[in-house]
């Protein structure tokens, strides 16, 4: 089968039910998205698929039916996307395990509406799981980052 | 003992050495017998190694695995050309080990905290807790002094002599301050000296600014050029220190160095370790807990694509497979009988009729506090208060499941790659699964994805030796399900807890508490190859020592002799017991017509520390002003860790259920090194304490465990989360705890809330099975 993550065209042969993450993760070595439950309950291995937030342990590889962008297609360290320089600024991870899908469900709401209401924000980040308990932190840093996607930070 | 291979010296040390320490003003008696008893807990057979290892430095585990061109001074500082990497010995799970540790070496060694490298280094004896032992002073924290703070460096002998590299217990950062700040400024005089010698000038004439001396005519050299002849010089074991006004990077907020990974996907967690070759091994084991299999049949499991082996291991199987999906899906393939017997209370009712037995034979373990005379205070009044507290089972629900990955060389070297609290613990559990000497292993520690105590057991890491050993020459990764990491937790211990009390005279006058649980350093020591240990103070921490003069206070901590498998939870023992202590205060306080927050400010008035958390929360909240009737507040303090910490929680019944809406609170560890990063450890210190507040449960049925994952063991999203305020106070001495100190007033606080909104008292956690929540 074939998948596009990050812009990059891959092969791969495998089961038509393994998940997209562990395609991802133990076939293609593209490690940014994490397993933490396999039930599509905590939200670490959230990825974009056609540019909407997906949890890839739950979304079967032969599924998906356009590119795949990980946290790692989002930005890197030496050129960080407004999203995670917001996260930086206000100093949200603190495992960081969850982080990268707390980003990339914060970039599936971002990019669709960069000015969003607290209720919005209620409702896109409450996808997602933290055990250290980064949430107010975690709310700062999605208004941060959607005031410089606006240019206005 | 197979880890202690020398011989010691003197096998009976004179316990009246522990006694030698110095008395503080006062002349409050600080080692009496009660005393070091608590503390022989966690010193128990440490004492027993001679004066010959008490002075001894352990080697220098970096002198291993020199590169070439890099220079090592201490085990916690190397030097290459530009790159100065400062090892901390210290799990970063989170709470900011790595930046809060190298922004101590930068300030002391004097380079810049952002150009520092920072490594956890090798499992080794060098990194040892060196506070591990300050408890043995028995002094309450409220009753710390500068004297006292002094009384416990003398102690850190005995931590030496135990040489245990552990990250846990809130102790990194007093630890680190002792320890990172000597490093770095005896290496600073080293280059001063050597620098002196190259110039053949005097060192008193010569300064340091950023990595480099500086000679007064202008001429200036990097540590780097100087760390060859910088390392001939004998370190001085007692540098002259920064005075805390000097500070460049302490006391200030410096930005995280795994912050960037982290948000990039690039930070190495155990999960993501991946080495040439590599397989994967799924591991299910008997829920039915220390009870073998009775019988295995894989055949079925080797059919499925990819799967390269099933191995049968005492109490379950492991799945090798090219692929984690693969090995996980092949558990479900593999036919197995399970030995059924329980070896513990196997339902909750028997588990909590277990604890009030067990009070009801009357044979405390420990005592600690023990003020006035509680008994007869009791005996004598006509208004005593009586209340009974339960607190339930907790899964850990760290975000990345367990795993490690071990090679087993086919020359008897093992390698180990993991995210652990206990890489010295790690050594000896895989040195003992693999059968070869602590000499041939080696563990390598990456970034963990939470711990919360779970990764201070070694469970995974001797699996993951286990696995390997039958795959010699080929790297493996264990790693567990959620499922099969929920079923395996080693849980917070359930806890049950009677109390009694007085007021007099519009003052709480008496409070009597007894608790019974299971010893957490007990369980944990015995799977960790600690010496067996005495009386177990995590069975009454948070209960007993709290910052109140209350004229007959007694606090019974009385030990279960149940085997159900429990550990260390953040906060261990302060997260039942503040949640039965305060929670009774509060009671008593209603009971009599009086002011909750009043009532411990009367019992805290003479501890400016504990006393000026409470003012400030008191403060923050507005306490004490009109809240419309839909909305309440409530307080709670605890002492732990060294830290105070005073929290309000004002919620709101909503037509969804009761809303959380704020969390005010004030803490003070005495002396903060990052105002920015203790506040995310309050933060989520008291999330987590929400957590088993609100719906955090495990149960048993039959003596199985009834949840399994995030579906049916709840952790707070992101709606439920109340706004915080925080404050953060420095009028305490020494430097208290970060990550533990935040959670256990939350449970309490909330409850409090409840009651002053609903008039329901909730003396059993978790309160989603008495109210709704939002």
């Amino acid at each position: 089968m074939k998948l596009n993550v990050n812009g990059q065209d891959y092969q791969v042969d495998v089961e038509e039910d393994m998940p997209l993450l562990w395609v991802l993760r133990d076939e293609l070595n593209i490690k940014g998205p994490k397993f933490g439950c396999g039930i599509a309950q905590c939200g670490s291995c959230t990825v974009h698929v056609n540019g909407e937030a997906v949890k890839s342990c739950s979304l079967p590889a032969s599924a998906v039916d356009g590119p795949v962008t990980t946290i790692e297609g989002l930005g890197t360290p030496e050129n960080l996307h407004a999203i995670q320089e917001a996260w930086v600024e206000t100093q949200t991870a603190q495992c960081g395990y969850c982080q990268s899908g707390q980003i990339m469900r914060a970039a599936d709401l971002l990019q669709r509406n960069n000015n969003p209401s607290d209720e919005e924000i209620d409702e896109a980040m409450s996808n997602n799981l933290c055990r250290c308990g980064t949430y107010p932190r975690l709310r700062a840093a999605v208004k941060l980052a959607g005031a410089k996607m606006r240019g206005v930070a | 003992m197979s880890e202690h291979e020398n011989k010691p010296d003197v096998v009976e040390t004179d316990r009246a050495d522990a006694t030698a320490v110095e008395t503080p003003k006062k002349g409050r008696k600080i080692l009496n017998r009660r005393n070091f008893l608590i503390g022989s807990a966690v010193v128990a057979g440490g004492v027993a190694f001679g004066a010959y290892r008490l002075t001894r430095d352990y080697a220098n585990p970096l002198l291993d695995d020199l590169a070439e061109g890099e220079t090592a001074f201490t085990p916690f500082l190397k030097i290459d050309g530009d790159d100065i990497i400062v090892i901390t010995g210290r799990a970063e799970m989170g709470q900011g080990a790595n930046s809060v540790l190298a922004a101590m070496m930068a300030e002391e060694l004097d380079v810049a905290y952002e150009a520092l490298k920072v490594e956890h280094g090798p499992a080794s004896k060098a990194y040892y807790v060196g506070n591990f032992a300050r408890v043995l002073t028995g002094i309450p924290n409220h009753m710390r002094t500068d004297d006292t703070v002094k009384t416990e460096e003398s102690l850190r002998i005995i931590g030496k002599i135990m040489g245990i590299q552990n990250t846990g217990g809130s102790m990194t950062t007093d630890d680190g301050f002792y320890t990172m700040r000597r490093v770095g400024a005896s290496v600073r005089e080293a280059m001063i000296a050597a620098a002196a010698k190259r110039w053949n000038v005097a060192a008193s004439g010569l300064s340091t600014e950023n990595g480099h001396v500086l000679n007064k005519n202008g001429d200036r050299l990097s540590y780097g050029e100087l760390a060859g002849e910088a390392a001939q010089q004998k370190l001085n074991s007692d540098p002259q220190l920064k005075d805390k006004s000097q500070w460049k990077y302490l006391g200030k907020s410096q930005p995280r160095n795994d912050m960037v990974p982290k948000v990039t996907g690039t930070a190495t967690f155990g999960m993501d370790v991946e080495l040439p070759g590599m397989v994967y091994a799924a591991v299910r084991e008997n829920p039915y807990r220390w009870r073998p299999i009775k019988s295995l049949d894989g055949s079925a499991a080797l059919k499925r694509r990819g799967v390269k082996k099933v191995i049968e291991l005492d109490q379950g199987f492991a799945v090798v497979a090219d692929n984690s999906w693969r090995a996980m899906q092949a558990l479900d393939d593999v036919i197995v009988e399970w030995d059924m017997a329980v070896e513990y209370p196997a339902d909750m009712e028997a588990v909590y009729d277990d604890f009030r037995a067990t009070i009801a034979k009357g044979e405390p373990e420990l005592t600690p506090t023990d003020e006035g005379d509680a008994d007869a205070a009791l005996a004598a009044a006509d208004n005593v208060f009586r209340a009974e507290y339960k607190a339930q089972y907790l899964a850990h629900m760290q975000m990345e499941p367990l795993n490690a990955t071990a090679l087993y060389g086919e020359d008897g070297q093992v390698e180990v790659w993991t995210g652990t609290q206990a890489p010295t613990a790690g050594l000896w559990g895989s040195s003992t699964v693999a059968g070869v000497p602590q000499e041939n292993v080696k563990i390598n520690t990456v970034f963990l994805g939470g711990g919360f105590g779970r990764r201070g057991e070694i469970d995974v890491i001797e699996k993951a030796v286990r696995v390997a050993k039958e795959m010699k020459g080929t790297p493996v990764k264990v790693l567990y399900s959620r499922e099969d990491d929920f079923r395996r937790d080693y849980y917070r211990p359930a806890a049950l807890a009677q109390l009694q009390g007085t007021v007099k005279n519009g003052r709480i006058d008496t409070l009597k508490a007894d608790t019974a649980t299971l010893s957490v350093m007990g369980n944990w020591g015995k799977r960790v190859n600690l010496p067996p240990a005495g009386p177990d103070p995590t069975i009454i921490e948070g209960l007993a020592h709290q910052p109140y003069a209350i004229a007959n206070y007694r606090v019974a901590g009385h030990r279960s002799g149940s085997n159900m498998p429990i550990g260390a939870w953040r906060s261990v023992g302060a997260s039942q017991n503040s949640f039965f202590m305060e929670s009774f205060i509060d009671e008593l306080a209603h009971e009599h017509g009086l002011d909750p927050m009043q009532a411990r400010l009367d019992l805290a008035k003479d501890f400016k520390a504990p006393r000026g958390v409470l003012e400030k929360v008191a403060e923050m909240s507005n306490w004490g002003s009109k809240l419309p009737a839909n909305k309440a507040r409530g307080v709670a303090i605890c002492s732990s860790f060294f830290s105070f910490v005073a929290q309000v929680v004002e919620i709101s019944q909503t037509p969804d259920g009761i809303k959380i809406d704020k969390l005010y609170l004030a803490a003070d560890p005495g002396t903060v090194m990052d105002r920015v990063n203790f506040e995310a450890q309050m933060t989520g210190g008291a999330i987590f304490g929400l957590s088993q507040a609100m719906r955090g449960e495990v149960t048993l049925t039959d003596g199985a465990v009834d949840q399994s994952n995030f579906h049916d063991y709840e952790i707070p999203r992101f709606t439920q989360i109340p706004a915080f305020e925080v404050a953060i106070l420095e009028n305490h001495v020494g430097v208290g705890g970060a990550g533990e100190p935040g959670t256990p007033p939350a449970a309490p606080a909330l409850g409090n809330a409840i009651f002053a909104l609903t008039g329901k008292r909730l003396r059993e956690m978790p309160f989603s099975k008495f109210v709704d929540f939002v």
